[in-house]
């Protein structure tokens, strides 16, 4: 390694450690507004810009050095007194630091940073133009009066420097190095499996039955499992994007908006974080401009003048979906489809906003050229194998519902045999698992099809879809679904679910659309990983890819539970409408009659009036939360018997105690609910009334 | 200039030894499907997925038969595998024997056996296969 390689690395970690200090200084930018000059919240601005500027001078960044100074200098006028906070004041900051983010990423590159240190200059020198107080430069400098005693002296930011360090108890480490961890992760698994086999074949020995050798597994599970945590980051990380975007485009229409951010404790990985942070802002900006209405119309229509914009994460199982609703007018979707110039459903209309071209009043694609647009939302959203859906009530507002996976690196996959190869599929991918016995081939336009939830799906071999020379598949038929429609296909053997540490093929191979990557086996083989969109490309453009087979073999392995036997209702209830909608869909699906309620007052209210076999509800939810609910429920005689399954965000035996004393029967926890659990608690609970 | 000679069919071909990151004796290829046909499958290089490819197809000498050892080299697309017949060793090249016909070819040198190896630029053999995968 060369002394460049060094001072390269430095540069980095002080690119991330500058990201930090300058998101945290545009958050107290805007914090000024309503903090006014709070000597606790100037003293911060004040450290981190003394922080950025050491670290700036340390990796010889002297363009970002001076411009920090003057910042710095800004700051200190604050503190001094001799200036006041206007919004003009705000939004210098603001632009400085987003000329200093511009700064240090093209310093570190190597680039000429004179445009954005001159936008810099530009707008801090813009200030006293429109400052009510005297600029500095005229008012002879006040002693520190405002400055309360009990608050450190500015000549020494070192102390409270340190402490902060101290209370975040963070470093920043360049992601290469985690990614690395994580593979050496691997690697030591995948060593450890090949001493199972030695000892074994050497020694004749069970390594099931060493304790040593369990032990090691265990170790090396959790060390797993710390590697990837290390790669997460919680929502938060996004928060001051979207703040200034709130800021900047209800400013620029003149709307009133009361923002909100919930769950954003919420982890996912950094690079899914990352890619998601346009499409946020973009959904974020097209709520506002186009969803929330100017005051005067939303006062005549009865609601209040500030229109309310909520962005709420959560984590389900191994997806986290983040909804941005706002109470505005809602998408008009008569209008969407006019402006296509077809005769839509709403649906149809509404799948159509996340099209390129599509503009109306209501929904502009292009945001007026600032940032991204829908269509790009869903690209975005796709390339992380997510999903984005919208829900929208006329006059009453739209929520758009982003389900992503919480990391791209790990992938739960089904793996099948094909002509002797083994391949995995993505289990997101996936919608069914079909016995052609029970489900019937059958042929359609020409082509094989088999039966689907009523659906005639067509079907193909996988292997000859990807070109492997060898007989028919007789086996089972996994069916895909993807935003362009559901595939089924052939395969030999399905040989069971594993978590998949997906890489890229690299950059020698030509990108071949059949593959999402490749895997590490434990003995050291090459898995392949399939691609669900690029199968169904290829699927379609492979004619004869199939010959009917007559049999098919017993699935061992079911991906849903059997359907329930009688249709019983069920009553979900859950202030978030996301989660409520999500255990609708999934009990739908197996079979139940779902009603929903949003409160605990609602949930009683819908108990009056029908009948009700299982109850499922959320903990924390305001006014009337779930475990009064239960209790509610269990003293009244007519609905007392109804089982309650209680799911929480809380996952400690105490909360479940509290939850098994107020009369719930079972319990799950959010962040380990699957449709699997889920169906599993519920049919356990139907089957056995209390 | 330190080379590592690769033989193929009979003959040398010489890589920087710079660019080469190791060999690797007997693989275990997996087969890509819907790859392009140089591309003879990928290995596992202590974690690390590397694509295989047929070197004489590559260099337009037909295609090879026997893949005995897999080098491995550096570019600057990532990590490579070249295929050869045989076992590749290490040898200087040694005076300037004429001009190469390959179009990746950077002229023939005389190596330490006695014998003649044609100099190729791993990058123009990379390019070349992209241009046509």
């Amino acid at each position: 390694v060369t002394t460049t390689g060094h001072e390269d690395e430095f540069r980095r970690l002080f690119e991330s450690e500058a990201e930090t200090r300058l998101a945290e200084l545009g958050e107290q930018a805007l914090e000024l507004e309503s903090r006014g000059r709070d000597p606790e919240l100037v003293n911060a601005m004040f450290r981190n810009a003394h922080t950025l500027k050491g670290g700036a001078g340390v990796v010889g960044l002297k363009d970002v050095v001076i411009v920090v100074h003057e910042l710095e200098q800004l700051i200190e006028d604050l503190r001094a007194g001799s200036r006041d906070v206007t919004r003009g004041l705000a939004d210098a900051v603001l632009a400085t630091v987003d000329a200093l983010r511009e700064m240090i990423t093209v310093a570190v590159e190597g680039g000429d940073t004179q445009g954005a240190a001159d936008r810099a200059r530009q707008a801090l020198a813009g200030i006293d133009e429109d400052a009510p107080p005297a600029p500095r430069s005229v008012v002879p400098p006040r002693p520190p009066a405002p400055v309360p005693a009990r608050r450190s002296p500015p000549a020494a930011p070192k102390e409270p420097r340190r402490r902060r360090e101290d209370a975040r108890d963070a470093i920043p480490v360049p992601l290469a190095r985690l990614d690395e961890l994580v593979r050496l992760v691997g690697e030591g698994a995948a060593a450890h499996l090949r001493v199972g086999r030695l000892l074994t074949e050497r020694l004749g020995a069970e390594p099931a039955a060493i304790d040593e050798y369990r032990d090691l597994a265990r170790v090396l599970d959790q060390l797993h499992a710390q590697a990837m945590r290390a790669r997460m980051v919680s929502v938060v990380a996004v928060a001051g994007a979207l703040r200034r975007a709130v800021r900047d485009i209800a400013n620029a229409t003149g709307k009133e908006v009361r923002w909100e951010l919930a769950g954003e404790e919420t982890e996912l990985d950094r690079h899914v974080l990352e890619r998601l942070r346009e499409p946020l802002v973009a959904l974020v900006r097209n709520a506002i401009d186009h969803g929330i209405e100017p005051p005067e119309e939303r006062a005549a229509a009865g609601k209040d003048p500030a229109g309310h914009v909520l962005v709420h994460a959560m984590q389900v199982g191994s997806e986290v979906i983040i909804t941005v609703s706002d109470d505005g007018r809602g998408i008009d979707t008569g209008r969407v489809a006019e402006a296509t110039g077809q005769d839509l459903t709403s649906g149809e209309a509404l799948d159509r906003i996340f099209r390129p071209g599509v503009t109306t009043a209501s929904t502009v694609t292009g945001l007026s050229g600032r940032g991204v647009g829908l269509d790009e939302v869903r690209q975005a959203v796709d390339d992380l194998r997510g999903t984005v859906t919208v829900h929208t009530v006329p006059g009453e507002g739209t929520e758009f519902r982003i389900s992503v996976p919480i990391t791209l690196a790990i992938l739960r996959c089904l793996l099948v045999d094909v002509r002797g190869e083994r391949f995995a599929i993505p289990m997101p991918a996936i919608v069914a698992l079909v016995d052609p016995k029970m489900a019937g081939r059958i042929s359609a336009e020409g082509r094989p099809a088999v039966w689907v939830t009523g659906d005639a799906v067509p079907l193909s071999d996988l292997g000859a879809v990807l070109g492997i020379p060898g007989g028919t598949a007789r086996g089972p038929v996994v069916v895909l679904s993807t935003p362009s429609g559901r595939h089924a296909f052939d395969v030999d053997e399905l040989a069971g679910q594993r978590d998949v540490v997906v890489k890229d093929l690299g950059r020698v191979l030509p990108r071949i659309g059949v593959l999402a990557g490749a895997s590490i086996e434990p003995d050291g083989g090459v898995l392949l990983v399939l691609d669900a969109g690029g199968l169904l490309e290829a699927a379609g453009t492979t004619p004869a890819a199939h010959r009917n087979g007559d049999a098919g073999t017993e699935i061992d392995a079911p991906v849903r539970p059997a359907l329930p036997r009688g249709r019983a209702t069920v009553l979900v209830v859950d202030d978030a409408l996301t989660i409520r909608e999500l255990q609708r869909s999934i009990l739908e699906r197996a079979g139940y009659v779902v009603h929903t309620a949003a409160s605990g007052r609602e949930a009683l209210e819908r108990l009056g009036k029908d009948a009700v076999d299982l109850i499922v509800t959320d903990v924390e939810m305001p006014g009337m939360d779930g475990l009064e609910l239960a209790r509610l429920v269990r003293d009244r005689a007519d609905i007392s018997q109804v089982p309650i399954l209680v799911l929480t965000s809380r996952a400690t035996e105490s909360d479940r105690q509290a939850g098994i004393q107020a009369g719930a029967d079972a319990y799950l926890v959010k962040s380990a609910f699957d449709e699997h659990t889920l169906l599993t608690a519920v049919a356990r609970l139907l089957e056995e009334p209390a | 200039m330190q080379a590592l000679l690769l033989p193929l069919a009979g003959d040398w071909y010489a890589l920087e030894l710079a660019t080469v990151r190791e060999v690797v004796p007997s693989p275990v290829l997996r087969r890509v499907p819907h790859a392009p046909a140089a591309v003879l499958g990928v290995l596992n290089l202590r974690g690390d997925v590397v694509p295989v490819l047929d070197t004489a197809s590559l260099l337009g000498l037909g295609s090879t038969t026997r893949i005995e050892h897999v080098v491995v080299v550096d570019s600057e697309l990532g990590a490579a595998g070249l295929a050869t017949d045989a076992l590749p060793r290490r040898s200087a090249l040694g005076e300037a024997a004429g001009p190469a016909d390959l179009p990746a070819g950077h002229g023939r040198f005389a190596v330490e056996d006695g014998g003649v190896a044609t100099l190729i630029d791993i990058g123009l053999v990379l390019a070349a296969f992209q241009g046509t995968g």
